[in-house]
């Protein structure tokens, strides 16, 4: 059993397997089991030397042969001191409103110094496909005080938003920002940060970050460091999801989920599917990551008749700044959209670092506009990312032929960038933007171009907004 | 998007619309939006012609293998009835990768890029069941079948693209360039193939448009010619350029922002009718042709570069869908404006 509640009671009741046939890597075998399940957690009860427990979910059943995947791996254990009980059920967490506030390890087990996290109800971590009919489509922004965010690629509740990295980028502190300071405007807002395959000092960041909004009660704060069990990792975003689809749908709660980072999550996957011997996909990663990855990030969204939503906001880095490696590219497929982070931007002293013509929020229309942020958002936004195309093929331009053989306009659109990126795009990591101030600056913007090159703006909307500044 | 909006406007009877490892927001958009929309040929509501086979990523992977044959068959039924039906696959990529998933677990040996080797016929197979036929009863009826394709990446030499791109009629390539720009909807003109526009051009010739496929063989001249300069003035600048070289680089923009694009949020231009694509397409070459004149007459080609086009590019938004007599008041007005240059 995985959940901090403890079922000890009852598996002390259930019969315990110790004919442990072999050990290699996050599996164990064991023989002569009946009515074991797919899917059943399990508790290893370890005597003699380093005597505890430890725990684990069954991959796969052949006759009396169970393999198990054993989430604190097998080292240092001993086969003939090892005994398995398994629960009969697939693994549960407790749910409530008692996580918040908290900060537990990968397993959800608390590192706070205070009690476990207990609580009336419990969930299978797996959850269930949702029905698509019962679904409500997302509607209303997150708005997480970041213009880059906020303006271009607005975080839709019930969305999942994914931020594609590169390694040295500082995706970690974005995360910590949205994560500490969104807000679902006046509706009560919940965020459960799952941290996988951290270092030490990243998770001291995040911490640190966070501190304000776990003491408020706002946040439960799910830790796995890189020097932790690596196969705990395939059950955090789990626990995550499950925590927070109950504070959506029982206590109608709008909370948003930052899984950070999936891609130690598909390399805790990799290293279990090599243990198993399975046939190696693209890059060696195991060819169920499609539909293993669709199984957490489609948890997110709104259900029809229930007030709250789940939003998740997965942290990926590109190893070598790679799109088309398989942990980006097929996050792309399942998520609605992407939120690409620029070493380019980066290196120009920009945070956040966001490569806007590479990001794309596919919900945005259903979260911005009239009623939702303002009726002038959508057009807006549409009119600067049009014209920062524009932008980017003028500075390959101007780079060949010099600034000097730029037509007057093209030049206008040079400057277009600069007030781009330092009037909107650049702000302070603890900095939290109100909506009107975002499109405000981005109205700022869009004046450095004559009007005859904001054609994608209707003309009601330029006298009232550009006009006015004479 | 694009698929809704053609599910949406297509002269269709019936829609099938699969959503195979689609997203589940997506698919309740679909379904919210169906339940609202009106439909533009009946006045009642879409969703009364409408089949949905609703199969999202998370559910299992048989599951999502099986919704495209399901799709086809729910609207070879409706065929065999009459009806002209319509299926949109939306992702047969993913319905690829359930193939992929099995054949790896059955044991199957991989062949390229750990498809199973019958993935060309099992792909053949299903877009060979589009096609016209007469019904028992003697009625015409047909099957189309839309399927969308989302290449790993954008590689367009993986299979299942590449093998697609084989058995099919025609192509509509999305471009990432042209989503960067959000110019929608993305449909690359170079990438993008029909085998029929000969076949089609004579229909349009007996419905009254003779025009047609002069219309098409001169746009499509005119966007190439403007992307092979475009790629030059990339080099040389377009200053350099002569004259009449501007005005086909202008053409292209033209016919870019003012008849591809279109703007899907709005109510004039998210559909244009056959008749209003013509318009705006006539509007747009005769002002460039007015350009080349006024650049043979003298006139330098950057003042004609700097003319506020406005009128014309807004055409297609601020005209309703079948309101072609306000594209060409529109067309005079920029004919005047260009030939009034000195």
């Amino acid at each position: 059993m995985t959940s901090p509640s403890g079922r000890s009671g009852l598996a002390a009741l259930a019969v315990e397997y110790s004919d442990v046939e072999e050990m290699r890597g996050p599996l164990l075998v064991v023989r002569g089991v009946s009515g074991v399940g797919w899917d059943e957690s399990a508790v290893l009860r370890i005597a003699g030397e380093g005597s505890g427990e430890r725990h684990g979910v069954v991959l796969e059943v052949d006759h009396d042969l169970a393999v198990v995947q054993v989430l604190e791996g097998t080292e240092g254990l001993v086969p003939r001191d090892t005994s398995i009980v398994f629960s009969g059920e697939p693994a549960r967490v407790p749910v409530g409103p008692g996580w918040l506030g908290r900060v537990c390890n990968g397993r959800g087990e608390p590192v706070d110094g205070g009690p476990p996290v207990t609580a009336a109800a419990t969930a299978p971590v797996s959850g269930s496909p949702l029905n698509p009919t019962h679904r409500a489509r997302p509607t209303d922004p997150v708005l997480t005080g970041i213009s880059a965010i906020d303006a271009l690629t607005t975080l839709v509740r019930g969305q999942k938003l994914p931020i594609f990295s590169v390694a040295g980028l500082p995706h970690l502190e974005l995360a910590g920002q949205i994560a500490a300071q969104s807000s679902a405007g006046a509706d009560p807002f919940s965020v459960v940060f799952a941290g996988m395959g951290l270092t030490h000092a990243d998770a001291d960041a995040v911490r640190d970050v966070l501190e304000e909004r776990l003491a408020a009660g706002e946040l439960l704060l799910l830790l796995n460091t890189a020097d932790d069990p690596v196969i705990e990792r395939i059950l955090t975003p789990r626990i995550a999801l499950t925590v927070a689809e109950h504070l959506a749908f029982e206590l109608d709660r709008h909370v948003l989920v930052v899984l950070a980072d999936m891609t130690s999550y598909a390399e805790a996957l990799r290293e279990v599917s090599s243990a198993r011997g399975e046939l190696p996909g693209r890059r060696a990663y195991p060819g169920y990551l499609y539909s293993d990855l669709a199984t957490l990030y489609e948890r997110c969204g709104r259900i029809l008749g229930k007030v709250g939503s789940v939003t998740v906001l997965p942290v990926l880095t590109m190893p070598a700044g790679d799109i088309t490696h398989p942990v980006p590219d097929l996050t792309g497929y399942i998520t609605e959209g992407q939120v690409v982070l620029s070493p380019e931007v980066h290196a120009r002293g920009i945070y956040p670092p966001v490569d806007p013509l590479a990001s794309l929020s596919r919900l945005m229309r259903n979260g911005a506009g009239a009623g939702r942020t303002r009726d002038d958002h959508l057009p807006l936004a549409a009119q600067l990312l049009a014209a920062l195309a524009r932008a980017r093929q003028v500075r390959e331009l101007a780079e060949i032929v010099g600034d000097a053989a730029l037509s007057a306009t093209d030049r206008l659109y040079l400057e277009f960038v600069t007030t781009f990126e330092h009037g909107l795009l650049d702000q302070q990591s603890r900095e939290r933007r109100a909506m009107e101030e975002t499109l405000e600056r981005c109205w700022r913007v869009a004046a450095v171009l004559p009007r005859r090159e904001l054609t994608m703006l209707s003309k009601a909307l330029l006298d009232a907004h550009l006009q006015r500044r004479g | 998007m694009l698929l809704q909006q053609i599910a949406k406007w297509c002269a269709a009877e019936v829609i099938v619309y699969v959503g195979c490892g689609e997203r589940g927001n997506e698919m309740a958009d679909v379904l919210a939006e169906l339940s609202e929309l009106a439909d533009p040929r009946t006045g009642r509501r879409l969703a009364e012609r409408t089949v949905i086979i609703a199969n999202t990523s998370n559910m299992p992977m048989m599951a999502r293998e099986a919704s495209i044959y399901t799709g086809v068959t729910v609207a070879e039924y409706f065929r065999d009835m009459g009806y002209d039906a319509v299926v949109i696959a939306d992702s047969t990529s993913r319905w690829a990768e359930a193939l992929r998933e099995f054949a790896s677990r059955s044991g199957a040996l991989p062949a390229e890029e750990g498809y199973p080797a019958s993935l060309p016929s099992a792909l053949a197979a299903f877009y060979e069941r589009a096609g016209r036929v007469t019904t028992l009863g003697g009625r015409p009826a047909s099957v189309t079948i839309i399927g969308a394709v989302s290449p790993p990446g954008g590689d367009t030499t993986e299979p299942v693209t590449a093998h697609t791109q084989r058995f099919v009629r025609g192509v509509w390539s999305l471009d990432r360039e042209l989503a960067y720009a959000r110019h929608y909807p993305a449909v690359a003109w170079a990438g993008s193939f029909s085998r029929d526009a000969e076949g089609l051009g004579q229909w349009y010739a007996r419905h009254g448009d003779p025009e047609w496929g002069r219309r098409r063989a001169r746009v499509t001249s005119v966007l190439a010619e403007a992307d092979r300069l475009g790629d030059l003035a990339a080099l040389v600048g377009t200053g350099s350029l002569p004259g009449h070289e501007r005005v086909v680089l202008l053409a292209g923009r033209l016919l870019r922002e003012g008849v591809l694009q279109q703007n899907a949020l709005s109510a004039n231009d998210a559909h244009c009718t056959a008749a209003k694509t013509a318009a705006l397409i006539d509007a747009v070459l005769s002002v460039v042709d007015a350009c080349e004149e006024a650049v043979r007459r003298g006139v330098i080609a950057s003042e004609i570069e700097e003319l506020d086009f406005a009128p014309l590019l807004r055409a297609a938004d601020e005209t309703p869908p079948d309101g072609a007599d306000g594209v060409l008041a529109r067309q005079e007005q920029m004919l005047d404006l260009v030939r009034g240059l000195r």
